[in-house]
């Protein structure tokens, strides 16, 4: 009988339903705009909620919005007010399952009934100034600057009654701490200090100089088995550093938008800055590509994050239909859930985009922490992709929105479009590059023109690095006799333009100039160039078309020359470029279209591409004939 | 000499027999009269030019072949060059061993060969590399009208490459 209860007490055990602290671990951190980990869960896999979510999700959710008289909080499910309570708030709240911790202005902290808006204790914190809250089952911790033992100071308090359990200084500026079950995580300039959680003692030290490129560390997190330091659009994955699996320093492509709030060793509570920061979500496999949502302000883009940082794939785009600008973003399994600056909720499926909720507000929000939101399945939502003419439709309304304060998610959304394998999308950045798109006089037109032509200057494409060294020296064999060369180029030349490398440019000139080169593949090569538009081939294609624009038999055997007169007619419209290659470019169609002896068909091609001169009224040959006059004839 | 001379002209007629004689291309479609009829002009030009003296007349040259002129006067421009080799039309030569059109290649290459010397032995390099078998066949002729260790070592490694070229060789001597 003792075997049998051991057995039975053991089995409970393991699976956890005898576990007594129902406290959860994870409780969201400054109003969820931080970076926040999370499983390898694919939004509508029923099967695998992290063990944490799962119990989070034993409460209601919860929104707790600042306003600029105190607290409010909201049942979203319901969409009723739960309490309000008149608070002088500064600084990010948090939360546990029962209380929301909220730093007060005159360096206070208030516990407040998570359930009723109770205000269950208010106490002074140590130091003269916050610099970030967590709360870890039963305890909250504070990071504090101006205390008279040091510069900066940890101090853990009771949840229940706002007591100091323990205190630690420290010479060094602290960051915004994390904690999980055993270990409090504290940044310490460019470390990471562990401590006990009980006791305080030193468990842990991470030195992290080189993984942040020299950055202080200003916030941790932790969540399931995530431990990320983070500053500014770098983080460093312990997890991943430890097991080895994948890179432990990360970055995002700088100028979108902060992952990590900078604080400077202070809290100074919600701020403009928020309404523009970037979400991340951590896979399980540190090298897979993750999922991003980037909060611009009006506009919310959910995209792909390629494992350099650099944004890829977009999944879909949202922008508010008037003015006012979101306060507060929180990314959920399943949901996505914004608080706009009228105190409003509106939550989108995470996996599509699709509103789902709409809740309107009562009064001016500031910010708003967002607890236990987005957990629950969207029916029917799994497996589901927006389409991508959808998507296409929906950045292209971001990027045509003349708002200024869009600009950073524009310039995110011009990145996506020009790495996507579309050329529509493609059409777009470069008619940004050139004015067509967004062509009104402005500042925000200058930056997002500059931005285009940066992007178009430049590969498009997601390619890895490997299948690009791959495709290079593919693309380096010449078909040779004496070598057995005989390169098959069509699939090669849609891979150039399909990745759009500059580096392969050359070689794709090589070729289309290479008397071996196959009828066949001279169209796909002139394609690619077309597709790719570097102004680097300009001088190797006006060649080309100059060597054969009376050669009857090559421009009937392909449409490499048609394409090729396509390619130099939007270098010689590219106004960017203004250089020699456009110049060029426009010499070689003025000659090519003048010459008597180019093939009539040839010169009807030529004659609309003309730049930037009258389209002449007829494919007839001109009356000057310049080839035959520069021969003295 | 004239024997390998008469070979090589039978050769570039083979690669090209359109364009073997100026005058008896066929019209490419759609090309007007008028255009015809200047290609015999500018022919006759560029001949002039090429037996004219002096830089000048090599300039011009240089350009019109630059600015991409029709096949056929191309290929009177090629006779007129291995006839009267000049070198400061060498640059106008070498581009025109990489045409797409065989027989403006084979032309250039004979023109590229009569220049001598290691000119000579970087045409016959070149056609024996060339993926067309009658630009190979090319580099056998011209080895045998441009004698030399390098160019009958070239050649023994193309008959090593080249079976069919071999066995064409090793029948008609």
């Amino acid at each position: 009988v003792i075997a049998r209860l051991a057995a039975l007490l053991l089995a409970l055990g393991s699976t956890g339903a005898c576990r007594v602290t129902a406290m959860p671990v994870d409780a969201p951190a400054h109003g969820n705009m931080a970076l926040l980990a999370e499983s390898s869960c694919r939004p509508g896999a029923a099967a695998c909620v992290p063990a944490d979510a799962e119990k989070t999700r034993r409460h209601d959710p919860l929104v707790v919005l600042i306003e600029e008289r105190g607290l409010r909080a909201v049942e979203p499910d319901a969409g009723l007010v739960r309490w309000w309570r008149p608070l002088p708030v500064v600084g990010h709240p948090v939360a546990d399952a029962s209380t929301v911790f909220v730093p007060l202005r005159g360096h206070e902290l208030a516990g407040v009934d998570r359930r009723t808006g109770e205000v269950r204790f208010r106490v002074p914190l140590p130091g003269e100034a916050l610099t970030g809250l967590t709360a870890t089952g039963s305890m909250v911790i504070a990071t504090v600057v101006g205390t008279p033992r040091g510069r900066s100071e940890i101090v853990a308090l009771s949840g229940a009654d706002g007591r100091v359990r323990w205190t630690r200084a420290s010479d060094a500026r602290l960051g915004t701490p994390a904690a999980n079950k055993k270990v409090v995580w504290v940044p310490q300039d460019q470390q990471v200090v562990g401590l006990h959680r009980r006791t305080g003692r030193e468990v842990a030290r991470i030195d992290l100089p080189a993984a942040l490129d020299g950055r202080s560390v200003e916030q941790m997190s932790v969540q399931d088995r995530a431990l990320v330091a983070g500053g500014k659009d770098a983080w460093f994955d312990v997890r991943s550093a430890t097991n080895g699996r994948g890179a432990a320093s990360h970055a995002v492509e700088p100028g979108y938008a902060d992952v990590f709030a900078l604080r400077s060793g202070m809290d100074p509570g919600h701020g403009d800055d928020e309404r523009t920061r970037m979400w991340i979500g951590f896979p399980d496999d540190a090298g897979a590509p993750r999922d991003a949502v980037l909060l611009g302000r009006r506009a919310v883009v959910s995209f792909r994050l390629g494992p350099d940082g650099v944004p890829s794939r977009a999944r879909w785009a949202w922008l508010a239909e008037d003015r006012r600008e979101v306060v507060a973003l929180d990314v959920g399994a399943h949901r996505v859930s914004l608080i706009r600056e009228d105190g409003s909720l509106v939550v989108l499926c995470r996996n599509t985009g699709e509103e789902l909720d709409r809740l309107s507000g009562g009064s001016a929000a500031r910010g708003a922490l967002l607890l236990d939101m987005g957990h629950t399945p969207v029916p029917g939502d799994a497996r589901r992709r927006v389409p991508d003419e959808i998507v296409r439709g929906q950045l292209v309304r971001v990027l045509s929105d003349t708002d200024p304060r869009l600009v950073p998610a524009q310039k995110l959304v011009a990145r996506v479009l020009w790495r996507a394998d579309d050329a529509d999308a493609r059409r777009t950045v470069r008619a940004l590059a050139r004015g067509e798109l967004r062509g009104e006089p402005g500042e925000a037109a200058d930056v997002l023109r500059a931005h285009a032509l940066e992007l178009t200057r430049g590969a498009w494409g997601a390619e890895a690095p490997q299948d690009v060294q791959g495709v290079l020296l593919a693309l380096a064999r010449r078909p040779s006799f004496a070598r057995g060369e005989h390169p098959v180029l069509a699939p090669l030349a849609r891979e150039v333009a399909r990745s759009g490398h500059p580096e392969m440019v050359p070689h794709l000139v090589e070729h289309l100039l290479h008397p071996a080169t196959r009828d066949t593949d001279l169209t796909e090569i002139a394609s690619a160039l077309v597709a790719v538009a570097h102004p680097s081939a300009v001088e190797g294609v006006a060649t080309f078309v100059r060597r054969y624009h009376a050669d009857a038999h090559v421009v009937y055997a392909s449409r490499a020359l048609q394409l090729c007169i396509d390619y130099l007619a939007a270098q010689a419209d590219a106004e960017e470029h203004g250089g020699p290659e456009a110049k060029l470019a426009r010499v070689v169609l003025e000659e090519v279209w003048r010459d008597p002896f180019t093939e009539p068909s040839l010169r009807a091609h030529v004659a609309p591409r003309l730049p930037r001169s009258p389209a002449p009224d007829t494919d007839d040959i001109p009356p000057e004939l310049p080839a035959v006059s520069h021969l003295g004839l | 000499m004239t024997l390998w001379l008469t070979r090589l002209v039978s050769i570039a007629a083979v690669l090209c027999p359109q364009t073997a004689r100026a005058d008896a291309r066929p019209v490419p479609p759609q090309m007007a009269p008028a255009t015809e009829a200047r290609i015999d002009v500018v022919a006759a030009r560029l001949r002039a030019l090429v037996h004219e003296p002096g830089p000048e007349a090599g300039r011009v040259v240089t350009q019109a072949v630059r600015g991409g002129l029709p096949p056929a006067v191309l290929a009177v421009l090629l006779d007129v060059l291995r006839e009267h080799p000049r070198l400061d039309l060498l640059p106008v030569v070498r581009a025109l061993a990489s045409d797409r059109r065989a027989d403006i290649r084979g032309r250039a290459l004979v023109a590229f060969a009569e220049l001598g010397g290691l000119h000579a032995i970087a045409a016959i390099e070149a056609a024996a590399d060339d993926v067309d078998p009658r630009l190979r066949q090319l580099a056998w002729a011209l080895a045998q009208r441009h004698p030399s260790a390098a160019a009958d070592e070239l050649v023994r490694e193309l008959m090593a490459r080249d079976a069919r070229l071999a066995a064409l060789q090793g029948a008609s001597s």
